[in-house]
């Protein structure tokens, strides 16, 4: 039960990774490119984050 | 460029909130990605060891059910200086272990539970990542 539980969660933290482009390196040093290509996405994805938690 | 994606990326970013919070429901664990894979390997000091490795197999086969279920490659951007990613890895792998934590585990959980420890990595290792960032693009690169 436990193992299905943390496969279930493992599944569901992947796949926000996945739908929020953290998963992709490219997309991530653009967020961190301020000077360059910024790509501005990963902001709101981690405020939702926090968000979520505080629920 | 990458393409600006705030609905998704705020989409992905509740999944991740929420599954942080339902295994420190469920487990009373912190999804330090680096910590729950570190774990992996001895000494073993809890029996934890089942429900460590199923949140992995569950992390690496997300994307894998991603392109099962939409038909479409999950984007990957990744260096092919096999050396620089080797060293990159064992950057993070030490930092992780010596900072008590990584992106997830500070960034996600102890920002959320107002961690002062997790607020000073944080602030750290973002700091420096674009520090690194611009340097690595704009002063050696450009």
């Amino acid at each position: 039960m436990s193992f299905l539980v943390n496969l279930a969660l493992g599944l569901l933290f992947g796949a926000g990774l996945v739908v929020s482009g953290m998963s992709d390196p490219a997309k991530v040093l653009n967020f961190l490119d301020l000077a360059g290509t910024w790509d501005p996405s990963l902001s709101p994805s981690s405020w939702a984050v926090r968000c979520s938690w505080l629920l | 460029m990458t393409e600006f994606t705030p609905l998704a990326s705020t989409a992905g970013g509740m999944m991740i909130g929420l599954s942080a919070v339902l295994l420190m429901l469920w487990e009373g664990r912190i999804a330090g990605i680096s910590g729950i894979a570190g774990r992996l390997l001895p000494p073993y000091l809890d029996k934890a060891f089942p429900s460590r490795l199923a949140f992995v197999i569950g992390l690496v086969a997300a994307p894998l059910a991603m392109m099962a279920v939409t038909g479409a490659p999950v984007a990957q951007t990744v260096s092919s200086n096999i050396p620089l990613m080797i060293a990159a890895g064992l950057l993070v792998g030490f930092g992780s272990v010596w900072g008590n934590g990584c992106t997830s585990g500070h960034g996600v959980c102890g920002l959320s539970r107002l961690s002062t420890r997790s607020m000073v990595a944080t602030a750290v290792f973002m700091t420096v990542a674009f520090i690194t960032v611009f340097v690595v693009r704009h002063v050696i690169g450009g």
